[in-house]
This record gives C-alpha cells, structure tokens and sequence, in this order.
C-alpha cells in the first residue's frame, strides 16, 4: 500500500529547500537591480506555497515503506527538475520550455549539458541558480531533505536504500545516520576549501563559489562561455582538477583518509586503479596529440589531463575545444565517459566500481572455461562479493548500454549526425556533459532538436537515479496485493 | 599447449574443405567455367597441408579445455582464409579484402556479400559460396568429430568451446549421440527443403544452394534479388518454415519427432519465442498498413518473411526495407539483437540469453521488492544457477560493448550511424543485411572502405565463436601457469 499524503509530504520538503536557494538567487539579483528578480522570486514564492501545505495537513510520520522511499525518491527529482526550470523559463532570452528543462535537468543531474549559445548573457542571480541546481544535485536532493528532517531515523533508511545503490555501501560500514553526516560534512568542507583557493587564485569571490559548486557536484556548468579556458590559468586547472577528481571518489573513503581510518584512499585497491587507469589514459591522449602535432608536450599534457579528469570524473569543464582531435584520443575519452566516476560519490553513470566488477566477473568467467571443477569467487577491496551482487551490478550495466543505444538511434532519426548523437548519449547518461561532434567541450545542445532535448533530458535522469529504480518504481506501483 | 595436437586437428579441417572445393571444382569442370583453375588449385593446396599433420603427428586420445578452444578459433580463423582463395585467384570483384569478407560471410553463416553482380559468378564459385555456408552452418568442428573415428575425450572439450553451457540444458544425453543427432537433423531438413523447393520450381542447383542458405540460417542467394528474384509465395513460405526450424533448437526438434516427453511443443521458450515473433511481424504489417506501403496481403506477407529471416539471422530478402518507415526498422533491429535459439544452427546474442536476462531483471525486481525473499529461476522447468544466470549476462555485455566500439570504429570513418549500426548488428549476429542506402536487404557491402570490411569480417568470428571463446583463447596464450 502507498500513502500519497506521506509521499506528498516529503515532495513539499524537497520544495521548500528549493525554494531556499531561489531567495538567495533573488536577494543576489534584487541588490545588482536585475531583469531576473521576477521570476526567481515568483518560483521562490510558488515553491513555498506548495511546499509548505502538506507541513500543514499531513501529520508526521514515523516510517515510511520501501515503495514509499522509492516513489519519493523518483518523483523527487522529477518535481525539482520541473521546479528549477520556471525562472530560466519566465525570464526568457534563449530558454524555450525545452531549452529551460534541459537546462534545469542538466543542472540537477550534475551533467553540465547547456542549451546556452551565450552564458555570459545570463544575470548574476540566474548564474547562482544554475550553479546551485548543481549543488543540490550534487549529493541527492534527497539527502539534503533527509539531514534536515529532526524525526525519521526509520524513514531515512528506507529512502537511502534507492538513493545509493547496494555496492557504494560497502566501504561506509557506518549507521545510515552517519553515513549522510558524513557525505555532507566532506562535501561542504571540499565546496569550501576550493572557494578560497580559487578566490586566492585570482577568480573573483561569485565566480569561485559558482565554480567551486560545479566541481564538487561533479556538474560543468561554468559562469563563463569559454568554460575554465577563460582563465588560461595553470594553477587554476590544477586546483579544479584535484577537486574533480576527489568528487568522484567515495565520500566514506575521503572521510577515512581525513581521520586516521585504516579504510582510507591510499589503501584502497579500486581508488589506486581508478587513479592509474586515469594516468595511463593521460599519458595515451598527450602522447597522441604530440604526436600528431597539435601541441607541444607540455600543452598536450596539460590539456589532455583536464579534459580526461573532467570527462572522466563526469563535470564536464573544458579547457580547449576537443572535436577536431584525432580518432583514437575521442575514443579512450569516450571510453572514461562511459567508465564514471566512484560509487558514493557525486557523480553519476554507470561507475567505475561496476566497470572493476564486471572486469572481475569476466575473468572469473574465463577462469571457470579452462578450470571446469575449480571454485572462484569475486573480491572488491577484500570484500567477497556475491554472485547475487555480480548480477545485479551486471543487469544495471546491460540496461545501460541498452539504453545508450535506444537513445543514439533515436537522436540519428532525427538527423542529427551519428558521432553526436552516440557521444551525446554517453555524455548525458554518464551525466558528464559535453560529448563530441556537434556538443563538444566548448560546444552546446543549442542546435538538437526539441524531441531530442527530451530525450537527453530524461537520460540524464536516468544515469543519475540509476535507472533501475525508475523501473523498479514502474513495477512497484503497478503491482496489484 | 600441444601445437602438434593442434595442427592435426586444423589438418581435419583443411581435407574436410578440401572435399567441397573438389566437388565445386567437378561442377566447373562439367559446364566448362573460368573456376576451374583456382578451385581445384585451392582443393590440391588443402589436401597437401591437410594431410601432412595425419601422416608425421600421433594420434591423441585426450584434449584440455584450452587446447579444445585453441583448435576451434582456429580453425575458423584458418577456414575464412583457406575459403577465399579460390574467390581471389577467380578475381573480377573479388580483391583480397572483399575475398575475405565474402567468405566469412560464408563460413560465418552471415550472408553479407560484397557482390554488387552474384549472377555473373560461374556455378561451381556459386556452389563453393553455398558450401562455406554448409560447412559454417553446424561449426566445421563439429564436422571434424562426427569423422573422427575414435576420439571420446576430445571430442567432449571441443564440443564444449563449440556449444555453451545454455544449450547442453535440453540435451541430456551423451555427447556422442548429440553430435550424430545434430547431424541427422541438419542433413534431413536440408534434404526435405530441397526436394519442395525443386518441386516448386527452382532448378535443382539453386534448390540444393539455397536449402544451404537457409538451414544453415546463412542467407547467400544465387539470384541478385534474393528470393524477391522467385516472387512465389509458396517458396517464401517454404523457406520461411525452414529458417523457423534452423533457428530453434536442434535437440527439440529431434525429440518432437521421436516423440520425446520434452519437446517443441511442451517448452516455454519456443513459445514465448515464436509468440514474440508473431507479436513483431502483427507491429510490423500493422504500421506497414497504416502508412500506406502496402495493402494487408502484401504487408503481412513482407513482414513475416523480413521478420522471420533476420530474427533467425538468415539474411535472405522479399523486399527492399530501407525504404520501411523508422519504426518498423527499429523493430527489425530489435530481431536482429535478440537473434535465435541456442543449440541451433544460428549465431549472435541468442534469444534464451536475452529470456534469461528478462527473468534475472524480473527477479532482481522482486528481490528490491522482498529483499529477504528467496527467488529461484527456472527455464523449461530446469533449475538455472546463478552461475550460469551471470555467464550470459557477462556474455550479453561483452556483446553489447564489443557492438559499441564497432559502431563508434565506424562511424569514425564517416559512415552513417544508420549503416554502422546496423552493420554491426548484422555482421555480429551473423544475419548479413543491415539498413540504411548502402547495406539495406538488397544493397550490399562493396562499397564500404577496406578497413571497415575488416572489422565487420572479425564481428561475424567473435559472433560465430561467442566472443568468450575467442577472450579465453587470447587469455590461455598469455597465462604461464599452464
């Protein structure tokens, strides 16, 4: 049985804490006399309208089921992603109802894609709403919502279960509790360090914060139509990537290494081979490009790192526009693409931990084919992993590529050339942003067509709630006891 | 690893070519062709590098796993080269490159050609293209046991690397005696098809190459416009019947007319099988209707032969579908991925793994639902073991990525998404048409650049092998421990 006034209650919440980031918005545009005051404070008032009625009428409750947690979970982020695209949508300018909603998935989801031809044409006060689409995306609107309700220990479970799927709980060993203090207390300490660095480093104090927002959500959305590449600073690069990159590590794992844990980033076996992995392709990518005469060594190497991390970690930054590099550099980018970042992280997709067990599977597999009668089993960082949990990573990665393929061919029906339409696909799926062909780095969605902007839209949703729980969701309601 | 051991194995394999290449020669002979040189140069070439392994390597009783799968890759990989020669020294469209397409697309079962004129072709090249499918259609290893006299042991681990652990399920019996049921199955459809198709029109020739075409789920024709050339809708039918039989499972077949308690019309997988099919061909000729293409007739009777064609990944054509709207091609694609059943002539993803894959995502579903709830899956009212449940879908995501990359390698060289998807969906499942302008149902392949008829030509042996094979293979050779 479902209770809608329960799952009705916790959407309010998710509302209001929209509606929270909309004042600030506002309160910035009011002070600079922006165009865009309007519409973030009519969304800023809609939203805490409805948001605060079922406070009113639906009494408190202590526990909810799991198809409860599930449905508020989906339903979620749908809702926030439809909240968040009104104000691009009244203030107008180039967001058309398909653009503001791409526009407002993209920045939820932490993907990063823009429909903007001209970011600099934006207000302030709608530059800080972009940017903080991304940070509530960053951890899961849901989490956020969870930290700030004083009652549920029970409800906050039920609702974590779908929010982080089973592998990333590995690692965490800790209380649901304290799980969701600690993903919080990392990322606002990493959002923070970053602020004052990039402030240090000569960025001007709301460019830092809108920047430090994208990096550590793992989103891409920069306040500049040159992305990072307007800075052309080194250190600036430097600083952003090492905060890429610990986006998309485990936030339990950060957290161990902070604190003296044994369980920390430098013991861990799958970090060490995301990291070298990473290298590797680097190395590959700046070999290639000077080789090929693009740049000198140093520039290769500072151009390929930035944008294998910032693909790899799923932002989505860019430093130098990327369409016209050669074949084999597109191909090992893409292949990151397709990896992500860690599970327990912000970033979304199919996760680099899925990639390392489905490695694993695969071997023992092979293993099983010369040795008939031997036994095997799969081990993550010394853990033992269940055939059980083998298949359910490996039915996720099905439905991933299955989905990748469904999306690429229905954008290349709608005459949108084939390498755009496949690095498309990856890119909003993985949630990372940018693909190549026609929405390379310093490119834009602008040209897709609508029915195509919904498509995307709807993928990143899907890489960002780890689409078996839509499914999952789909079945659940529709199941008849 | 015993090279020796391997060698004369592979040898097996060059005399069992060897004996089409000198039948294909005979017929050059009696019609006088310009075939005759390169066939029998390429039969006498077979016979001496055949025969040298039986005459100086001992013979051996016991085989490993590994060597078993040595012998089989191979084997194939030596069979694609060996079959195009005698198309290379004939020339015409044949460069080496197209040679080589040509005839994995024979051994393969695939049935893409590169010939923008099959007509031109003498008889005795004509018929040596059917036998590559002949050959193809069972695994030529499987051949290679079935004349071995007296090698048991062996014959169990080839057989395992040549059949996966799916498809011994129904079998339940002794390798020996599966390995002649195969046989018996395969030879009498062929004989039963060729007979209604002579007596339904076709010369004798084209009866006997295209029965080749068919049970082997291949799709060669001897006509340029495949069966559309006959427009008979009794031959349709026939062959449609016969491509049905060549995709499901030998085993059942067999058992149907001995008339075993497990059979075709007891199983739960043929049934959804062919319900699924049924349901594709009703969307097809439904959406056909409705925009106009063709009246209820015609629609109905292009859809199912299109349907029923690529879903057993034969590849033979009615119609030209690249002219079909997007939908209906969107569905075609779907057969194309799913492929048909296992323990049949057919190669690609196989329709019981994506079953399984539908049961294993129902149950994960249900698990979310009751996480302490203990589900079991069954196919066919046998027990599936998790293991065997993450066998397939390991193998299903080797299969989808290997397609990605494939596709992206193409579409790197300017071919349309279209052409390079379908392509590699087709060439992986070993079915042989794809969509789009270029490579459509009645379009063909020569146009592509060399290197993208490369990669489709090592699609159609990682379709035919089961990619695992091929993965362990590479595996064995680089692990010391042995």
């Amino acid at each position: 049985m479902t209770r809608w006034e329960v799952i009705v209650k916790y959407l309010g919440y998710v509302l209001l804490f929209n509606a929270f980031f909309f004042y600030i918005s506002a309160a910035i545009s009011f002070f600079l006399h922006e165009n865009s005051l309007t519409p973030l404070l009519y969304s800023a008032v809609v939203c805490t309208i409805l948001g605060s009625f079922p406070q009113i009428f639906v009494e408190r409750i202590e526990e909810i089921n799991f198809r409860e947690g599930l449905a508020i979970s989906v339903l979620g982020w749908i809702l926030t992603c439809f909240a968040g695209a009104v104000p691009y949508f009244m203030w107008g300018g180039e967001f058309t109802f398909a653009n503001a909603l791409f526009e407002s998935v993209s920045g939820y989801t932490t993907t990063g894609a823009t429909i903007l031809r001209d970011v600099e044409a934006l207000t302030k006060g709608l530059l800080f709403w972009r940017a903080s689409t991304h940070f509530i995306g960053g951890v899961g609107i849901i989490l956020f919502v969870l930290l700030i309700l004083p009652s549920a220990t029970g409800t906050r479970s039920s609702i974590y279960n779908s929010e982080l799927s089973g592998l990333s709980k590995l690692n965490f060993k800790m209380r649901t509790r304290q799980i969701a203090r600690v993903i919080v207390v990392v990322y606002l300490s990493l959002i923070i360090i970053e602020i004052a660095l990039l402030w240090v480093l000569g960025m001007n104090f709301f460019d830092a914060i809108c920047h430090a927002f994208a990096t550590v959500a793992t989103g891409g959305f920069s306040t500049k139509n040159l992305s990072v590449a307007y800075y052309d600073s080194v250190w600036i690069e430097v600083v952003i990537m090492t905060f890429m990159l610990l986006g998309s590590i485990h936030f339990g794992l950060l957290y161990g290494t902070v604190t003296g844990n044994k369980m920390n980033v430098f013991t861990s076996k799958s970090v060490r081979t995301y990291i070298g992995l990473m290298f590797l392709g680097i190395i590959v990518v700046a070999a290639k490009l000077t080789n090929d005469g693009f740049y000198s060594w140093w520039t290769s190497l500072r151009y390929a790192s930035f944008q294998v991390i910032s693909l790899g970690t799923t932002t989505g930054f860019a430093t130098v526009d990327t369409p016209n590099w050669p074949i084999l550099t597109i191909i090992i980018i893409m292949y990151f693409t397709i990896q992500c970042g860690m599970v327990g992280s912000t970033s979304g997709g199919l996760k680099f931990d899925r990639v390392l067990l489905f490695y694993q599977s695969l071997k023992r597999q092979i293993k099983l084919v010369l040795h008939p009668s031997g036994v095997y089993i799969t081990k993550l960082e010394n853990v033992v992993i269940s055939t059980e949990m083998e298949l359910q990573t490996a039915i996720f990665f099905i439905l991933y590529l299955v989905t990748l393929f469904v999306t690429a061919l229905l954008l290349s029906s709608m005459n949108v050339d084939g390498m755009t339409s496949i690095s498309a696909s990856i890119a909003t799926i993985g949630n990372a942003g940018p693909g190549f062909g026609k929405v390379s780095s310093l490119g834009n969605y602008s040209s897709i067509p609508d029915a195509g902007k919904y498509v995307l839209s709807i993928n990143m949703l899907l890489g960002r709630l780890e689409i078996i729980n839509v499914f999952a969701l789909f079945t659940v309601l529709t199941y008849k006891k | 690893m015993r090279v020796s051991v391997i060698a004369k194995y592979l040898g097996f394999v060059l005399l069992f070519n060897a004996l089409f290449m000198y039948i294909s020669a005979v017929i050059s002979i009696f019609l006088r062709e310009t075939s005759i040189t390169p066939l029998l140069y390429s039969a006498i070439l077979c016979t001496i590098v055949g025969v040298f392994p039986q005459i100086f390597v001992e013979k051996t009783e016991e085989l490993k796993p590994h060597e078993g799968i040595a012998i089989s890759v191979l084997g194939w990989i030596l069979t694609c080269i060996v079959g195009s020669i005698p198309y290379f020294m004939w020339g015409g469209e044949f460069t080496l490159t197209n040679a080589i397409f040509e005839s994995t697309a024979g051994y393969t079962t695939t049935g893409s050609t590169i010939l923008t004129n099959i007509e031109m072709l003498p008889k005795g090249l004509l018929f040596w293209r059917s036998a590559t499918h002949f050959i193809g259609g069972m695994g030529i290893i499987l051949f290679v046991l079935l004349i071995l006299p007296n090698a048991k042991a062996a014959r169990t681990s080839i057989y395992r690397s040549e059949v996966s652990g799916l498809s011994m399920l129904n079998f339940q019996m002794r390798m020996r005696e599966i390995v002649r049921i195969i046989g018996i199955v395969y030879a009498s459809l062929i004989l039963a098809e060729t007979i209604i198709l002579w007596a339904l029109g076709m010369t004798f020739f084209d009866a006997i190459c295209h029965s080749f075409g068919t049970l082997a789920t291949g799709g060669f024709s001897t006509k340029n416009t495949s069966i559309a050339f006959y427009n008979n809708i009794w031959i349709e039918i026939t062959i449609s019947f016969f491509m049905l039989l060549g995709g499901m499972h030998f085993g059942l077949i067999y058992a149907t007319i001995t008339g075993r308690k497990q059979n075709l019309f007891t199983s739960d997988v043929v049934k959804t099988y062919l319900a699924i099919i049924f349901i594709g061909i009703l969307f097809i000729s439904f959406k056909l209707v409705n925009d106009h293409v063709y009246n209820w007739g015609e629609a109905f009777r292009h859809a199912s032969f299109q349907v029923v064609s690529l879903v057993t990944t034969t590849g033979f054509a009615t119609v030209d579908t690249s002219v079909w709207p997007m939908f209906t091609i969107v569905v075609l694609i779907y057969f194309s991925i799913q492929c048909a059943m296992i323990g049949s002539t057919t190669g690609g993803l196989k329709f019981d793994r994506v079953y399984l894959f539908f049961q294993t995502f129902l149950k994960q579903i249900k698990q979310t639902k009751h996480p302490n709830a203990v589900y079991v899956l069954k196919m066919d009212k046998t027990l599936i073991s998790s293991d065997i449940e993450l066998q397939s879908m390991v193998y299903i995501i080797v299969y989808l990525v290997i397609l990605l990359i494939s596709t992206l390698a193409l579409s790197a060289m300017d071919i349309d998404l279209i052409t390079s998807f379908s392509g590699s969906v087709a060439t992986l499942g070993t079915i042989g048409p794809g969509f789009g302008k270029t490579i459509g149902s009645m379009g063909n392949f020569s146009t592509l650049p060399d290197a993208a008829k490369y990669i489709f030509s090592t699609n159609m042996l990682l379709g035919r092998l089961e990619i695992m094979n091929v993965i362990v293979l590479l595996v064995s050779l680089t692990d010391k421990n042995k």
